[in-house]
């Protein structure tokens, strides 16, 4: 550190040379569009970023310590909320998942179905926020009024379901905490009606907008290889070029038996990998999600949502690890128990976290509003970064 | 200045960036002026007004067409530029310089300097309409016009184009500094050149 800030160049060019220095620019922990707190320290070179380092652990509060200190496997969903906490939902889905995978008990079918709908829901809700705010991190504010009034519509939704808008505690282990309210198809059709028109909407006032194009084509650009190496993953691996989703290639839950594809980063308007691909992939998917929703919605079988548990849930000793594609990638789940009624470990691969250890591979030598563009197209959630 | 004082490095950037952006948007703007003093043959803006009196044909957006309508689009998006209006709002950017030169002030300073950015805005919209929307006249010839009219036309001149550039400001996305300078460089002065040239050949040719 210390060699770098004291680090001169010389430039040429004046009949004689002149010394520069490079500066130290601390973006956050409070900056605009850090997307929370999270600090960059960024070395600059006039405009020009030389590097960047991400300081992490502002939020940190001991998720996975917590966890084992539970006196109930349950009590540890409504920590799992507040992890991504603008898609709870997905959260809470992964770990349900996996604790009925080390439980080994399978739920009623309604409950699946119901599951999937919501998660769907939350991938619609969290990509909505990813695209509006890019949109203001590149300086757009409408786009983001746009994404927060549609948003609207599934938080009602949410709330009518489960009395929550953010951190629901929705998803138990076995089951779920109330069933739907009796309009909720009914809801969910009109929702997938009015959004398809909205989606068109934002991509006439954003993604095909030449200002935004020429901020976010060939900027911050992420070969397939690096990004493998890097172990990122969901959009902004699909960004990429990689068609990679957990849904598909690994599936849990009852994405088999639903149609919808996985779109990927073509290069579009400039190369594999860029800025506008990783932001053109959350646009698709959330155009997928309104097709699973439209299909489950149609299957929703009747039955109870909760399965017969024992009131005690005391697993057996052992362990595993489950992953599920929440809206910012592959979220994993290590789990380990002791036989005991609360979890020995609780580990979680969180994607934003990995995600993020790719940005300064992909900022350096870019501009420092490009830092911005490119943090805001990785879409990161820094309560799941520092959990 | 105010950036450079504050000993802020987010100010400092801000304050490099509006430097910049001023010296390459004031020459389109200027030349655009130009272009109306020419056909007007003076500098006095009551004269420049005068001469237009008469409905909204005599307005010099539409005299010399194209050209003078060119200098007015073209002087529109330098003065967005000058005032630091979106899509040109980079020197504060907000989302990648937290609020530019204005970073470090607070209370009735930073009062002081946003409310002279707002009153720049309506400057250069007033200058706008004077030079190029007849300014107090009213588009309808003799009819809705005198002295209280006149201030009516005035202002609502000056408000329709503040409208203008708060639309765009909430409408499009912001451009990055390097292409602020290509924007500036490449496009709005080779066609302020244009324009002119086309109005003093014209001007020549028709005396």
């Amino acid at each position: 550190m210390e060699e770098r800030m004291t680090s001169e160049r010389t430039v040429a060019g004046f009949g004689r040379s002149l010394k520069t220095e490079e500066m130290v620019l601390s973006m956050g922990p409070q900056h605009p569009s850090t997307h929370g707190v999270l600090r960059l320290e960024l070395v600059v070179d006039g405009e020009i970023v030389v590097d960047v380092i991400p300081h992490l652990g502002y939020l940190h509060r001991c998720f996975e310590k917590h966890c084992e200190h539970m006196t109930s496997y349950q009590q540890v969903i409504p920590y799992a909320d507040r992890m991504d906490y603008v898609a709870a939902m997905s959260n809470e889905f992964g770990y349900v998942v996996a604790m009925e995978k080390l439980l080994k008990i399978k739920v009623p079918e309604r409950v699946e179905y119901i599951r999937v709908i919501m998660a769907e829901f939350s991938r619609i809700v969290s990509h909505l926020i990813a695209v509006g705010t890019y949109g203001m991190d590149i300086g757009a504010v409408t786009p983001f009024l746009f994404c927060m009034r549609d948003r609207e519509r599934v938080l009602d939704i949410f709330e009518q379901t489960c009395g929550a808008r953010l951190l629901y505690n929705y998803m138990w282990i076995g089951g779920l905490s109330h069933d739907v309210q009796p309009n909720f198809a009914e809801k969910v059709r009109s929702f997938c009606t009015y959004f398809r028109p909205k989606l068109k909407e934002l991509n006439d006032l954003l993604s095909y907008n030449k200002i935004f194009i020429d901020r976010t084509a060939n900027v911050g650009v992420l070969p397939a290889d690096v990004a493998l190496n890097y172990a990122v993953s969901g959009p902004t691996l699909r960004g990429s070029g990689v068609r990679w989703d957990v849904r598909k290639n690994d599936p849990y839950s009852i994405y088999p038996t639903l149609d919808f594809e996985i779109p990927v980063g073509t290069g579009a308007m400039g190369t594999v990998g860029d800025c506008w691909d990783r932001y053109m992939v959350r646009v698709k998917e959330m155009e997928q999600s309104v097709n699973i929703l439209e299909q489950a919605i149609e299957k929703l079988p009747p039955g109870d949502v909760q399965a017969a548990l024992p009131k005690r849930i005391r697993p057996d000793a052992g362990d595993l690890y489950v992953r599920t594609e929440t809206p910012k990638g592959e979220l994993g789940y290590y789990l380990v128990s002791d036989g005991t009624a609360s979890p020995f470990r609780v580990k979680v691969k969180s994607p934003c976290f990995v995600n993020l250890s790719a940005l300064p591979a992909m900022a350096r030598g870019s501009m420092i509003a490009d830092v911005v563009a490119i943090l805001g197209s990785i879409d990161i959630v820094l309560g799941e970064v520092d959990r | 200045m105010a950036g450079w004082a504050s000993n802020n490095k987010w100010s400092l950037f801000g304050a490099m960036r509006s430097a910049a952006q001023i010296i390459s948007y004031e020459i389109p703007v200027a030349l655009c002026l130009l272009a109306a003093v020419m056909v007007t043959g003076t500098f006095d803006m009551q004269q420049i007004n005068q001469m237009q009196e008469g409905g909204i044909f005599h307005w010099l957006v539409f005299q010399k067409f194209p050209f003078l309508f060119l200098a007015m689009i073209m002087y529109f998006i330098g003065s967005l530029a000058e005032v630091n209006r979106t899509p040109f709002d980079i020197p504060e950017a907000e989302s990648e310089l937290v609020a530019g030169y204005h970073t470090e002030y607070g209370g009735m300073r930073f009062a002081l300097l946003f409310l002279s950015e707002y009153a720049n805005m309506f400057v250069v919209a007033a200058i706008a309409s004077t030079l190029f929307l007849g300014g107090w006249t009213s588009p309808f010839g003799d009819f809705l016009s005198g002295p209280w009219w006149g201030v009516f036309w005035f202002l609502s001149k000056g408000m329709l184009i503040v409208f203008v550039q708060m639309w765009l400001r909430w409408t499009l996305p912001r451009l990055r500094v390097d292409q602020l300078m290509e924007v500036g460089w490449k496009v709005l002065i080779p066609f302020s050149f244009v324009v002119v040239l086309g109005v003093g050949f014209w001007v020549m040719a028709v005396r």
